[in-house]
């Protein structure tokens, strides 16, 4: 419980929120361009709608990148914000365990960013089409849409997170991993466009998997490393 | 700021671009794709606002067209290929289809005359804003003390 307080408190800070709603219409920019230029064409034997598709079309790399620098300079100011500016003993004299600290903080950037993309992607897709049609499409594809982002922005968090962790400076280390996160789209497995097309196309939810792995070994790393280091 | 203010504002903001967006949208940025007709039953395309647009076939044999609305299960335009130009209305943005039947087999290209915003989504938008701006000024009026966002 006492986590779930931190996470809140972490939550209440406006310049997060200032660059949270920033990014929103960043995003929410690239999406509206990608389903007014789009120009499908789509050969078939039986007429059926096909308004998944533009469900999908909608995340691509010019997305993905406002995202992922988003991610990087949240995540750095959250975990290094109070180092930086020197008030970090009044958080970690907490009777709470700095694992705690750090996890309920990771937690709270993860949180936030999952609600600001689905809530920017599921909107605009509605908004954009018909409401009625669109809102079947969403709800016959949510589970997709919510396993991808979800695994898409652990994965970005945690590399982040382990970042902020080691550099001792905060704009440094969320230059640093949004360059990593950026170089590592060029890997296959790693970039989320095409994971995204192969869950669209063969509803495979297999290819998310690198990421899980990714996270799953990277934020354990983030937290030990920063609970053996001086606060300061 | 609260999830009560966080939200409406990150709503209220994607309303906003999706309508400034639309708005802008112009005939120079709506493209269709030339469809290739008789090879299968239905060529699907995509038109990304709703558009008065001008249709011509391009090819051999005898026929009739019928240009359905895939979304809504509609048929908008049937008749006979002749060589005119036809102008259909696509009433909203989504998936339309062009079904021959008969040995016709060629191709038609599509060209947007005029573009619009549709009605339906023209209600939906201003009912989230102003849904949105409603909660936000909610979010305002119970934080009493802290004026800052």
């Amino acid at each position: 419980m006492k986590g779930l307080k931190l996470v809140v408190w972490e939550s209440n800070d406006p310049i997060k929120d200032y660059i949270l709603v920033i990014l929103a219409g960043i995003s929410a920019f690239f999406m509206k361009m990608n389903l007014i230029k789009a120009v499908p064409l789509i050969l078939s034997n039986t007429p059926q709608s096909w308004l998944h598709d533009s469900l999908f079309i909608m995340f691509s790399a010019s997305t993905y990148i406002p995202v992922s620098l988003g991610v990087s300079i949240l995540t750095a100011l959250t975990i290094r914000g109070e180092r930086d500016d020197g008030s970090s003993y009044f958080l970690y004299s907490l009777p709470v365990s700095i694992r705690t600290i750090i996890l309920s903080k990771i937690v709270c950037v993860y949180m936030h960013f999952l609600a600001l993309i689905l809530i920017t992607h599921i909107l605009l897709f509605s908004l954009h089409f018909s409401p009625i049609n669109s809102l079947k499409v969403v709800a016959a594809h949510f589970h997709v849409l919510l396993a991808f982002y979800a695994s898409i922005l652990l994965y970005t968090v945690s590399l982040s997170a382990l970042f902020s962790v080691l550099v001792p400076n905060a704009p440094i280390a969320s230059m640093l991993s949004f360059f990593t996160i950026f170089v590592l789209t060029y890997v296959k497995i790693f970039n989320p466009v095409l994971t995204l097309q192969n869950i669209a196309i063969e509803n495979e939810l297999k290819t998310l998997l690198p990421y899980l792995v990714v996270s799953a070994v990277l934020i354990p790393v983030a937290i030990e490393i920063s609970a053996r280091r001086d606060v300061r | 700021m609260n999830a009560w203010k966080l939200i409406p504002a990150v709503i209220a903001l994607v309303t906003a671009v999706s309508i400034a967006f639309q708005l802008a949208t112009d005939t120079d940025d709506v493209r269709y794709p030339v469809l290739p007709l008789g090879a299968t039953e239905v060529s699907c395309f995509y038109s990304p606002t709703s558009a008065l647009v001008e249709m011509s076939f391009m090819g051999q044999g005898d026929g009739s067209y019928t240009i359905i609305d895939l979304d809504e299960n509609k048929t908008l335009k049937e008749g006979k290929i002749t060589g005119e130009i036809i102008r259909v209305v696509l009433p909203h943005p989504g998936y339309y289809g062009v079904v021959i039947n008969g040995s016709y087999s060629g191709s038609a290209t599509i060209r947007a005359v005029d573009v619009g915003f549709p009605t339906q989504n023209w209600r939906a938008h201003f009912l989230t804003l102003s849904l949105a701006v409603l909660l936000m000024s909610l979010g305002f009026w119970r934080e009493k003390d802290d004026w800052a966002l």
